[in-house]
């Protein structure tokens, strides 16, 4: 057995023919195993598939069997292939397989269904069956009927329907002969299902025989739920238990965040160390090490994230307790247009923005996911809490420490605020549209299977490095170039200069669009110096101190931010008069709590929804709104 | 579980929490009609409410399969038991 990640290959029927491509295409229910059995099918080699028009994650493998290289394609979960908008899982599996027979690809659906619940399941099979194409059905957790004693008849079923149909245990090795082998014949047949109607629930019944301790081991399971259930969906305890449940987590990608962000630290240091010699040209050294190095440092210190993230959210998809969350906190996001699905990515979005976008993929309504995406940006990550710190201890020293506390868990509030209320307004603008109410299925809790999650971990981190860290790298060259090289006229900096990191900056293109930038944003109180910490900040927020301090003349402004805070207070203009007012720092803040300040979150957007038409978007009116309230904040503190 | 006793046509959230109805009417949308029978949601089939979320939200169901659902209240109120 062995599985391949060759896509560059066109892979047919017969290795270097030019049959059109052998393609098996494994649709389910969520929850019926079809993870497992892709896993099983493909050992786990998989990429995201490249499909136009194809928004959801849709795996793809090439696997070798019997001497002939064959596709699987693993589509999301479906309930079923009715209904739903164009852009919702079941629109887009529908035009999935429409693309799928243009393209001339031969295709045999193999239906992954549920053996311990087959009823369900065999309403999606009435429906696979109109489609037209050659259909299988592997029957999954044989392994649990058989520990169970109960008896699932796949002649029975077979003959019923007139299809191949196979008993399987993901967890058996001989699974992906028996399912690959059952596939591949239906497709040599070429014979789509002619089965006329049937009833599901009739045809469940009669392939499904419960053994006689079935009925026991039934009732214990289903007591185990709901004695779990009665705790864990109790009306006071349930969501006090979600929400401790999510802090938890939130708190576990919050504390993952600092030591990946040394960790980082120190690797590019000791890679600095080593390649930093090799450019003998100063220019070109800090080039390498602060603009290449540095923005793959910040994607390394993404990842840990990422993987705990993706971890945990499948633990609790996997286990069932994931849908008792949707159920506990949907009625609260309803009202501002996002489902229950919402709360944990905009929870997660509190620690950082990108695996908080990465996490709304647990959002099954398309709109209501975009509509997260969007607002997640507002939600106040760890890296502002150095620039609001920064601001209240430079701004506003004298008021007390209550007066700036109160000030600082405003702002938290204020990003929550602001994003339930931008929710509300995308919902009825521009993300508006019908959504389904809450259906959701809410299976018995069960063990998850670690080897899926794991994987699902990985794969997440790997495209995460790919499609997003890609664009962090190019976003932090770019933005080295405009806060190093000098603008047109202006003259190089010598680099034994005394302040040479400040007159460079100064010099820089970045400050050339400070000042030219300057008559609009005086209006917020931002001067060019304000505004190129703005520029550079865009890297990360957090680099905001750190420009400043270069700005301003401080050395390593980061590890002492009061030198930065009173040489702000102390900074005088041309009169005579403080450069910077308190009034200028709430609009700063107000600009902060806003503007989706960061191109790390602007890669997430871009890979989450596949285009940067939404990553523009979203950079458009939170900067737009941002600004405009810092000039609101701006006048009016002027005023007071 | 107890069965809702006069055989008149009710809201499936009328029902308290350990009651049960067969669902007798489901005045829905043909795409929700659609969506609620991909679960195993229709008519005929008998529903026990097992509980009701705070403050309006959904309902918790077990249906005779076996299997349980989540179904929002706004849904539930057009869905129509007898006892």
């Amino acid at each position: 057995m062995s599985a391949h990640r060759d896509h560059g290959r066109g892979a047919t029927g017969r290795e270097g023919g030019v049959e059109a491509r052998e393609t098996v295409v494994l649709v389910g229910r969520p929850n019926a195993g079809k993870s497992s059995l892709y896993n099983r099918l493909t050992g786990a080699q998989a990429k995201v598939g490249n499909f136009p028009g194809v928004t959801v994650e849709v795996l793809e493998g090439r696997v070798e069997h019997a001497g002939r290289f064959v596709y699987v394609i693993d589509l999301p979960g479906l309930y079923s292939l009715e209904g739903g908008d164009a852009e919702s899982d079941e629109g887009v599996a529908r035009r999935f397989l429409s693309g799928l027979r243009a393209e001339g690809r031969r295709v045999v659906l193999v239906q992954v269904l549920d053996a311990t619940c087959p009823a369900v399941g065999l309403r999606l099979t009435r429906e696979l069956c109109g489609l037209g194409f050659p259909l299988v059905i592997a029957a999954t957790r044989g392994d649990v009927l058989e520990a169970e004693g109960r008896h699932f008849d796949a002649t029975r079923l077979a003959d019923a329907l007139g299809l191949g149909v196979r008993l399987v245990s993901a967890r058996a090795a001989s699974t992906r002969e028996a399912v690959l082998s059952l596939a591949l014949d239906a497709l040599g047949s070429g014979a789509a299902p002619t089965v006329a109607g049937f009833d599901p629930d009739a045809l469940g019944s009669s392939v499904l025989r419960e053994a006689d301790t079935v009925a026991e081991a039934q009732r214990r399971a289903r007591q185990r739920s709901a004695r779990l259930d009665r705790w864990l969906l109790a009306p006071v305890w349930g969501p006090v238990l979600f929400v401790l449940l999510m802090s938890a987590l939130f708190g576990a990608v919050f504390y993952v965040a600092d030591p990946a962000s040394a960790l980082s630290d120190r690797m590019m240091r000791a890679v600095a160390g080593v390649i930093g010699p090799w450019f003998g040209a100063p220019r070109v050294r800090s080039f390498v090490v602060d603009g290449v190095l540095g923005g793959a440092g910040t994607v390394i210190t993404f990842l840990p994230q990422i993987v705990v993230l993706t971890l945990v959210m499948e633990l609790l998809d996997a286990s069932g307790y994931l849908a008792r969350g949707v159920f506990l906190v949907d009625r609260f996001l309803r009202g501002v247009g996002l489902g229950g699905r919402g709360f944990v990515p905009l929870l997660t979005g509190h620690a950082c923005a990108v695996p908080a976008i990465a996490a709304t993929r647990i959002i099954r309504n398309p709109r209501e996911r975009l509509t997260a995406i969007l607002v997640i940006p507002l939600m106040t990550c760890s890296a502002r809490v150095p620039t609001y710190s920064l601001l209240l201890s430079a701004f506003f020293a004298s008021r007390g420490p209550v007066f700036r506390g109160a000030l600082f868990v405003s702002l938290y509030v204020a990003g929550v605020a602001m994003g339930l209320v931008a929710s509300a307004v995308l919902r009825r603008t521009v993300t508006r549209g019908k959504t389904l109410p809450l259906v959701i299925e809410m299976p018995a809790y069960h063990r998850p299977e670690l080897r899926v999650v794991g994987r699902a971990a990985s794969r997440a981190a790997k495209n995460f490095l790919k499609d997003v860290g890609t664009t962090i790298l190019a976003a932090s060259a770019v933005l080295w170039v405009l806060l190093n090289v000098p603008a047109p006229g202006s003259a190089a900096v010598p680099p034994d200069a005394e302040n040479a990191a400040q007159l460079r900056i100064e010099r820089s293109v970045a400050a050339a669009m400070g000042r030219a930038l300057e008559p609009v944003t005086r209006l917020a109180g931002f001067d060019w110096r304000i505004n190129v910490g703005l520029i550079g900040s865009f890297g990360a927020r957090e680099l905001m101190v750190g420009t400043l301090g270069v700005i301003s003349g401080v050395e390593d402004a980061d590890d002492a931010p009061e030198t930065l805070a009173v040489r702000l207070q102390g900074q005088r203009d041309a009169q005579g008069r403080p450069r910077y007012s308190p009034a200028m720092a709430a609009a700063l803040l107000a600009f902060f709590v806003v503007a989706c300040q960061c191109m790390s979150t602007v890669a997430a957007i871009k890979r989450e929804t596949r285009s940067w038409r939404w990553a523009l978007f979203t950079l458009g009116w939170t900067y737009a709104l941002g600004f405009a309230l810092a000039v609101a904040v701006y006048q009016l503190g002027s005023r007071l | 579980m107890r069965t809702v006793l006069n055989n008149e046509l009710r809201a499936l959230s009328a029902l308290g929490a350990g009651e049960s109805g067969v669902i007798a009417e489901l005045a829905l949308t043909a795409e929700e009609r659609a969506w609620l029978d991909a679960m195993g949601v229709s008519v005929g089939r008998a529903a026990e409410v097992l509980r009701h979320g705070v403050w309006g939200g959904p309902l918790h169901l077990r249906m005779d399969s076996g299997a349980e659902f989540a179904l929002a209240r706004e849904l539930a109120e057009r869905v129509k038991v007898r006892g």
